[in-house]
């Protein structure tokens, strides 16, 4: 993982500059240049504004294929991220010049819609990378996600252990808490990094409000799986925020890269569109 | 009762073995609980869970109070089992067997953890989810999706059917164009290129072009129409509104790019534009000038008339009541709203002129027209007295007032009734003719000037439209009196008629606005000669230019008055031959005149081409033709380069 401030700060914010210019110029020649009926998307400066557009999605495209190819030589894959973030934040400027301010409920605003959302999920994408992984590692504190899982087994078996003797009140709340906790699971609650019907919670709820008489040693038994469950508890809130951070790290790129996709469709479709009823 | 257990036991390598152990029990117990006779591991199993007795040789197996149990797959609270039968305990399974030969056993049970499960780690893989993607919820197949949607929604559905085509439209067309907004074709007649000029002129065809033909303005004959007039920018957006400077770009320094134009430049009608010039046609055949408005400059209609003797009066009109005489009273606004009607004597004079010949005849009057046919109208009129013997006139020769109606005249009564009716239309005419006549109160005479060879009339060529370049709608005027634009038309008796209220407009203290800054009585116009069109400063009281602001003045672009089409120059397209163009664009009824006038032109007379070729002359447009179809006359001096006699007017359609 690329950590943003490596890529952000690249080579002293080259690609923030060449952005910044690029729109600047656009601006330049957008107000410079006043056709006859008025500033439009079909005036020469809207075309060329919208072939550099154009051109700039199809590029940052392209990192989707560089990204994956390790062999590649040329600029480094941190160059490509930094002029990757910096270029298409400009779209969202860059475009509206191109179409001089014109949206309505069409295919063409439909292309810029789109590129929106893959320029506000890429800003989101770099916010999150600039933010989660620190909270990550602190929650994480030195163990690993894998680790923490085979220390819930162990605990799952050791209370396993705890109730055989003990009656069936705790054997249902350990057998509760081992196969009604999940963790994970669907979209919502991997992001939410909660389970509000977690078999754990459960179980120990169930078991501190025990009412079963017991005698001394089964009494141990039930000090012993109750602190074991609390333990595992505790454990498991650990492991689903961690959960929950590497989903915001994921979430932003199931939205970016559809998106993107889409935004190439709806942007082919407008080109043609434009040229079929010039 | 004797039980043989068989514990079936799975050994690492694969192998199973069993285990048999006979015990003696009164009723056997199974659970979890390390004191059952049968305890099996597994929480899911209850301390106690089920209870196997014997009775009358028959095994049953009993619930324990609270629990149920699993017998070949039913779950029941107890029931009777035999050999065969199979009961399901957590991960246990007991199986009832016959009990073999020779063993001294009522009952054989066999038991195995069939469903041992996995470890706890493999168990909690199982129950954890993690990663956001999942089936089609990955980045890889929601792409394809959006792909799949966007391609075929918006680019294959619609190219096939074209109902679905709205969504290709980059916004909604003008109100004009609505009508055919359904209908691509109607205008994208070819795919892959923009919208042709011909594809527009299909509607409007007789579009003009701005500049006359010779000017040959290439590069705006030939522009193409969405160059300027951008579509698809919404219902209410004005397509000929191109905003202050498309004008100005060229007209500022007009001079600089056309040398041959003697157009003056303008900008902006508050600060950069000329005095305005009234085009005056001297000659239909020949050539239009625009003149400047200089104070002795007079338009020879050949009519007299005086504003000051009429505006004001009050008389009693077409009703019996008095009323004041005002503008409207002459003056009525055409049903466009533009410009004004011609004034007409029947409508607007002869209330209070009736053209009377006869005051002993009620209904001896003429109507108004040739002083030839009006001749003939009064013999005709004294001729029939004599034939229906009505001759009443004191003065008449006897015989004709004793004359039977319808008894032949003979020649001697002819002769009589000839010199009568002679001496009748003689008395008529020193009455129209002779001052202060009637005729001659408005019309200039012209003795032999009739086409009998009688008494006649200067022709009369009432200047129509003034300022033929530019539009004028008097309607949009209609908040503010005549008074405020042509003062020297407004006056008011000064004794003034105390039973009739004052029209508003004649009270200055009771304009409701504040735009009246003139005196009505500045310089009142008495002569029909004088020319009462504002000038410029009267139009900036209340016009600027379009970029002007501010709230106390009407923006006012170029095109507010100026049309950029200018129909009479011919069609927009390549520039061509002015004889080609003739044939390949027929005028229209205002257009060129040049087909129709020039077969009138004789000699060496200038073509009309020739004859406009001066920019500055009054384009021959659709503005610079009066209603009627005349070319508008007037003479910036008295001297007539032309004999009004013969040449009269070109009709232009």
């Amino acid at each position: 993982m690329i950590g943003p401030r490596t890529f952000l700060e690249y080579q002293n914010y080259r690609y923030l500059k060449v952005a910044l210019s690029t729109l600047f110029l656009s601006i330049v020649v957008y107000v410079v240049d006043d056709p006859p009926g008025g500033r439009s998307g079909s005036s020469w400066t809207g075309y060329g504004l919208g072939t550099i557009a154009a051109a700039t999605i199809f590029w940052l495209m392209w990192l989707g294929i560089r990204k994956r190819s390790y062999s590649a030589t040329g600029a480094s894959l941190k160059g490509w991220v930094s002029a990757h973030v910096y270029l298409g934040t400009g779209l969202l400027f860059l475009v509206p010049l191109h179409s001089a301010f014109e949206f309505g409920w069409n295919v063409h605003t439909l292309a810029y819609a789109l590129m929106c959302v893959v320029c506000i999920s890429g800003i989101l994408g770099v916010a999150f990378y600039a933010l989660v992984p620190t909270s990550m590692t602190r929650n994480r504190n030195n163990i690993t996600l894998d680790a923490m899982l085979e220390r819930i087994a162990e605990i799952d078996s050791e209370c396993r252990m705890a109730a055989d003797g003990l009656p069936d009140y705790y054997a249902h709340a350990v057998v509760t808490s081992i196969d009604d906790t999940r963790i994970g699971g669907t979209f919502r609650s991997q992001l939410s990094g909660k389970d509000a019907d977690c078999g754990t919670s459960r179980a120990l709820r169930s078991l501190r409000t025990s009412e079963v008489d017991l005698d001394d040693e089964a009494k141990e038994q039930e000090r012993k799986l109750i602190e074991l469950i609390a333990r595992k508890e505790l454990l498991l809130k650990q492991i689903r925020r961690d959960v929950r951070f590497k989903g915001l790290l994921d979430l932003w790129l199931i939205v970016h890269v559809p998106f993107a996709f889409a935004t190439c469709a709806a942007l082919i479709v407008h080109i043609f569109v434009v040229f079929w009823y010039h | 009762m004797k039980v043989r257990l068989t514990e079936v036991r799975l050994r690492p390598t694969g192998k199973k073995v069993r285990l048999d152990r006979d015990i003696e029990v009164e009723s056997l117990f199974v659970g979890r609980g390390p004191d059952n006779d049968l305890s099996l591991k597994g929480l899911t199993i209850s301390l106690h869970q089920a209870t196997f007795r014997m009775a009358d040789g028959r095994l049953y197996v009993e619930a324990a109070a609270g629990q149920e149990v699993n017998v070949n797959g039913l779950v029941t609270g107890g029931e009777r089992i035999g050999p065969g039968d199979v009961l399901k305990l957590g991960s246990w399974e007991l199986r009832v067997l016959q009990p073999e030969e020779g063993a001294e056993v009522d009952v054989a049970l066999e038991y195995e953890e069939t469903d041992r499960g996995q470890s706890e780690r493999a168990s909690l893989e199982e129950r954890t989810t993690l990663g956001l993607e999942s089936g089609i919820f990955a980045r890889r197949p929601l792409a394809w999706i959006a792909i799949g949607t966007i391609l075929i929604g918006f680019l294959l559905v619609p190219l096939f059917w074209s109902p679905a085509q709205s969504p290709w439209n980059t916004g909604d067309v003008s109100r004009g164009h609505a009508y055919v907004e359904s209908d691509c074709q109607k205008c994208h007649s070819g795919f892959f290129q923009a919208v042709q000029n011909d594809d527009c002129m299909t509607c409007h065809h007789d579009i003009g072009r701005h500049s006359p033909l010779e000017m040959r303005m290439a590069e705006l004959d030939n522009a193409d129409c969405g160059t300027c007039h951008l579509e698809h920018r919404g219902r209410q957006v004005d397509l000929a509104d191109l905003g202050s400077g498309f004008c100005s770009d060229c007209h500022s320094d007009l001079g600089g790019k056309l040398a041959e134009t003697s157009l003056r430049d303008a900008s902006d009608f508050g600060e950069d534009h000329p005095p305005f010039q009234l085009a005056l046609v001297t000659n239909p055949l020949l050539e239009a000038v625009s003149v400047d408005v200089t104070d002795d400059l007079v338009e020879i209609s050949g009519l007299e008339f005086s504003h000051l003797r009429h505006v004001g009066k009050a008389v009693t009109g077409r009703g019996d009541s008095k009323q004041y005489l005002q503008c409207g009273a002459c003056h009525e606004p055409d049903a466009g709203g533009l410009y004004m009607k011609p004034v007409v004597f029947e409508e607007h004079c002869q209330d209070c002129h009736r053209l009377d010949f006869d005051a002993t005849a009620p209904s001896g009057f003429t109507p108004h027209g040739d002083p030839a046919d009006i001749r003939a109208k009064i013999r005709g009129f004294y001729a029939t007295r004599v034939l229906s013997g009505e001759v009443k006139d004191a003065e008449a020769p006897r015989r004709l007032r004793m004359r039977r109606p319808g008894a032949r005249l003979s020649s001697e009564e002819a002769e009589l009734s000839r010199r009568w009716v002679e001496s009748k239309v003689e008395r008529a005419e020193r009455r129209f003719y002779e001052r202060p006549g009637t005729c001659d109160l408005c019309h200039e005479l012209d003795p032999g000037g009739a086409s009998d060879g009688g008494m006649g009339v200067a022709p009369v060529q009432v200047q129509d439209i003034w300022v033929p370049g530019s539009v004028f709608s008097h309607g949009s005027h209609a908040p503010f009196a005549c008074v405020k634009c042509h003062p020297g038309a407004a006056v008011f008796d000064p004794e003034p008629d105390s039973a009739l209220p004052r029209p508003e407009w004649s009270m200055k203290d009771s304009i409701p606005y504040e735009l009246i800054l003139r005196e009505p009585t500045t310089r009142v116009s008495n002569e029909a000669g004088d020319i009462l069109i504002p000038d410029i400063t009267v139009c900036r009281e209340c016009h600027a230019g379009a970029d002007a602001w501010g709230g106390e003045t009407v923006p006012s672009p170029c095109s507010m008055c100026h049309p950029f089409h200018v129909r009479g120059n011919g069609p927009m397209g390549p520039s061509v031959t002015s004889g080609s163009a003739a044939a390949t664009s027929p005028p229209e009824r205002s257009g060129e005149p040049a087909a129709d006038a020039e077969p009138t032109a004789e000699g060496d007379a200038p073509s009309i081409h020739e004859a406009h070729s001066d920019h500055a002359a009054m384009p021959a447009n659709h503005l610079g033709v009066s209603r009627d179809g005349y070319v508008g006359i007037g003479r910036a001096d008295a001297d007539l380069p032309w004999n009004p006699h013969t040449d009269l007017f070109v009709r232009l359609n």
